[in-house]
């Protein structure tokens, strides 16, 4: 029971954190009906560049902050090099993917280039050294801040999104993009500040989950990208509340597999999952079902 | 006993109803027209005829087969095919090869055949390839058929898109508005185009058309569509007269 | 449009002169090819000629999916291990001959392409190169955990090199050369014949438009099965000539360093032809080991390959629409003419009515 209910806990932190970066994926996909193949790389991007700062004296929340800025840059960046092009063109959208998957191919490497392909030790910055006890329980003081801040991002972002005029502006452009650019709207600042979103929340991710497991390398990306890939489609592509209870659900059912089959295959559920819900559920629990128009 | 006879058609897309307890027939060798003003449900009713969508009610009986929810491939192998309102031409193949894609459901060596060229393989390949050059020669496309028909003037576009649905021995063809974007002189010359195969190549059209010159022109009945119902039906004459017709197109209480 | 129109009239020339002598050119790549090996002098020249013909291989499985189909496959490398794995397995544990090995390592392919084409190639776009992706990342998982088979982490040692009438094909005797050529020559062979045959005018419709295919009639579904299936079961075939030559595998052997790889080699060289995937594994995997300087740099430059080549030329260097006229099969010319006049005796015959 207590077995239970820890996996519990532990699935609920794991999973704000999944649908946090999931909540990238899906923003792009809703306004620009893509898959970022590069999520993944950005996603780790953020935590060696996190670890770089603090390597170099700056204060860890800093570079957290530092680290976000340049993760959004670089996903301005991507947009700008390699789907922007691309879209101006009308280009199928298998060049699109092919193209990010590139990019993501060449951040990954950069990054290994940069820091090396060892893993390297992340200090918990954000272990505060107190917990709180409920029964038999014991809840750490990082997963209360972890929870904390994933939770008040997902917050920050559902209010900019259904509550500023900003957010307004990319719920018009994924109704539709031209009609929205006929009201006036800056359809292409839109995109680009979609993509900032994106990589800063990617950013902040990567550097949590680095503190949490206290280690950082620049392949890190690949199983996260497909585990919030995983979660993101679970949700629905393009539904931020699904994500969320995606994000949950991945969350939980990893830690319970984790703890009684074992942590080799902790990773293996998310693609299950993932290849489970594209052939039986191919929207997802939140996703509209596209009608064939012809 | 009707080519097509459909009865009840009825498809709910959500609280949509966006085709409503249709019912028409088509006679072998007839040019039938459905006319509507936008959203009136007509491509909706091609798409339930053709099995893109699979009707929330009622029946289609196509030449003796009961086809309401059968799959496309099914339906197009008893003998209907269709074109779309934006061409869907496969613009990076030959206009040659385009055809030979509408002969497919006719071409039945297997891949091991092709692999090692076998009689049947090779004999095959060469009735369908001299089968469609003998049938663009006939349809005027003589000197077109090694270009990519990405490469073919507008007009031609959409009439290859009508040859090519033709070659899979269709007896009866659905046209999704032909003549749109074509200037009064290539819509003249569908108007003959069309005339001409039904009248003696012997087959049946059904055409969604907004171009009323050309409706009136080509159509033997007209069917009448708003809102997913239909409204009117009779001879091109009737309903050009028709106040109900009148009433859908320019708007104003129907009653 | 001018522009364009010159490139054109210049691709139909240079198209002409090819046709015209290839005959004589084709003598003479096979010329070059067979006397390449013989100017090798050492068994690291050798294994870099081997290894471009394995890319080539694998490049050929790719191209009939993304090339021909349109359909992204980022886990070729999934069905390359189970190929390896396979053909490792048969011939160290059982002591199978070489060729048996191989035809098994290529069928275990197949049918794991089976496997997941069957649930997943209705999927569209992103979705199933998300799928294969995760196929790459499972067999991957599978290969390093199932160790009473696959040896775990530690691999599989001690593969042997094909024997062929009892003499083994090695690099120094250049045999594993021509017997790896033989083969990508026989696979290039298969796949032109399927390309020129209504499965190429299929896999094209499936690329362009299948909505459109589909209303012709065209079983769509069961198309990209069997382009999957052949894909797989190539690459299985090349990858069991990749266990030969390195003579031990192990997980590491077949991540997704190697996907990306393939995909390059295609887009670079251009899709929908083989002589695309020729030219991409020549320049991907020659360039690197010319300029050892940037050896640290070479994935970074095969992600660039990707980004750029969709930028530039996404058809890729070799990649474009013939300009000569259609190939017609033997015997069309004569076939139309015997129609046309079966036509007129008909037209003449209701006439007289």
């Amino acid at each position: 029971m207590t077995n239970i209910l820890m996996y519990i806990i532990d699935g609920i932190v794991l999973g704000l954190i999944y649908a946090l970066v999931a909540c990238g994926y899906s923003l792009i996909f809703s306004i620009l009906r893509i898959v970022n193949f590069a999520h993944g790389s950005i996603y780790a991007c953020g935590a060696m560049l996190t670890l770089f700062f603090i390597h170099h004296g700056i204060n860890p929340w800093l570079s957290v902050l530092l680290a976000m800025v340049a993760d959004g840059l670089l996903e301005m960046l991507m947009d700008k090099i390699c789907i922007e092009p691309l879209r101006k063109k009308n280009s199928p959208g298998v060049s699109t993917l092919i193209a990010t998957e590139g990019f993501s191919y060449v951040v990954m490497n950069m990054l290994i280039i940069l820091f090396g392909s060892n893993r390297q030790t992340f200090e918990p910055f954000y272990e505060l050294g107190f917990s709180i006890s409920l029964g038999s329980i014991t809840i750490t003081s990082t997963k209360i801040v972890l929870f904390a801040i994933s939770g008040g991002l997902m917050l920050l972002m559902t209010y900019i999104i259904n509550r500023t005029h900003f957010g307004l502006a990319i719920r018009a452009v994924q109704q539709n993009t031209q009609s929205a650019r006929l009201m006036g709207i800056n359809v292409n600042l839109v995109v680009l500040a979609t993509f900032f979103m994106a990589g800063a929340t990617a950013a902040v991710a990567g550097a949590l989950v680095a503190g949490y497991y206290q280690v950082a390398y620049p392949t890190m990306g690949t199983v996260m990208g497909n585990k919030t890939l995983a979660t993101a489609l679970l949700g629905g592509l393009g539904a931020m509340h699904g994500g969320l209870l995606g994000g949950i659900i991945i969350g939980i059912l990893e830690c319970i597999v984790a703890g009684v089959l074992g942590a080799t295959y902790r990773d293996a559920v998310s693609f299950v999952i993932l290849i489970v819900i594209l052939i039986f559920l191919p929207s997802g629990l939140f996703g509209k079902k596209d009608i064939v128009k012809v | 006993m009707s080519l097509l006879d459909v009865k009840d058609l009825t498809i709910h897309f959500g609280g949509l109803i966006a085709v409503d307890h249709v019912a028409f027939h088509v006679e072998q060798g007839e040019i039938i027209s459905i006319i509507g003003p936008n959203g009136a449900g007509k491509t909706t009713i091609f798409n339930l005829l053709t099995g893109l969508y699979k009707p929330t009610e009622g029946s289609i009986e196509f030449d003796g087969h009961q086809i309401a929810g059968k799959r496309p491939q099914d339906i197009v192998r008893l003998g209907m095919a269709r074109t779309f309102q934006n061409p869907k031409v496969f613009t990076k193949l030959r206009v040659i090869e385009n055809i030979m894609v509408g002969s497919h459901i006719h071409t039945n060596y297997n891949a091991l055949d092709a692999v090692f060229r076998t009689p049947k393989y090779r004999r095959e390949e060469k009735e369908r390839c001299g089968e469609a050059l003998a049938f663009l020669d006939r349809m005027g496309f003589e000197d077109k058929s090694d270009m990519y028909a990405g490469s073919l003037p507008y007009g031609d576009l959409r009439r290859l898109e009508i040859l090519r649905a033709m070659a899979s021995n269709a007896k009866l063809l659905l046209l999704d508005e032909p003549a749109a974007g074509m200037n009064p002189q290539e819509s003249a010359q569908l108007v003959e185009f069309i005339q001409k195969i039904a009248r003696e190549d012997g087959y049946t059209v059904i055409l969604i058309e907004h171009d009323m010159n050309v409706v009136m022109n080509v159509a033997d009945r007209i069917y009448v569509l708003d809102y997913g119902q239909l409204i009117a039906q009779g001879l091109p004459a009737e309903i050009h007269s028709n106040p109900d017709v009148i009433r859908a197109y320019l708007g104003g209480k129907t009653s | 449009m001018k522009n364009n129109e010159n490139t054109r009239s210049r691709l139909n020339s240079f198209e002409r002169f090819v046709d015209r002598y290839k005959v004589i050119i084709a003598l003479g790549t096979a010329a070059i090819v067979m006397v390449l090996p013989f100017l090798m002098t050492n068994d690291y020249l050798m294994r870099v000629l081997v290894i471009i013909l394995l890319y080539i291989g694998f490049g050929f499985g790719l191209n009939l999916l993304l090339g021909e189909m349109g359909l992204m496959s980022l886990g070729q490398a999934g069905f390359v291990g189970v190929g390896a794995y396979t053909t490792a397995i048969l011939m160290t544990e059982f002591g199978w001959n070489f060729f048996p090995s191989i035809i098994s390592g290529a069928l275990m392919a197949a049918l794991v392409g089976v496997l997941i084409g069957l649930p997943t190639l209705r999927l569209r776009g992103s979705y199933l190169a998300i799928v294969t992706i995760g196929f790459g990342e499972i067999m991957r998982t599978i290969f390093l955990n199932w160790s009473s088979v696959t040896g775990g982490a530690l691999g599989i040692k001690g593969i042997p090199r094909p024997m062929v009438f009892g003499v083994e094909m090695n690099f120094t005797n250049k045999g594993f050369y021509f017997v790896v050529l033989l083969t990508v020559f026989l696979v290039g062979v298969f796949c032109h014949t399927l390309h020129n045959s209504k499965y190429g005018r299929v896999f094209a419709t499936i690329k362009q438009d299948e909505l459109a295919a589909t209303m012709m009639g065209v079983e769509t579904t069961r198309y990209k099965v069997m382009g999957f299936v052949c894909s797989a079961a190539i690459s299985g075939l090349m990858g069991g000539y990749y266990a030969m030559m390195q003579r031990y595998i192990d997980s590491n052997s077949f991540v997704s360093d190697m996907s990306v790889m393939i995909v390059s080699c295609l887009v670079i060289g251009g899709t929908a032809t083989l002589r695309g995937p020729v030219l991409g594994a020549i320049l991907l995997v020659t360039v690197p080991e010319v300029f050892r300087s940037l050896q640290a740099y070479r994935f970074v430059f095969y992600g660039a390959i990707l980004i750029v080549m969709m930028l530039v030329r996404p058809a890729g260097l070799l990649g474009w629409d013939s300009t000569l006229p259609y190939k017609l099969p033997k015997g069309t010319t004569e076939y139309k003419e015997q129609l046309e006049k079966e036509h007129k005796r008909k037209e003449q015959a209701v006439d007289k009515q």
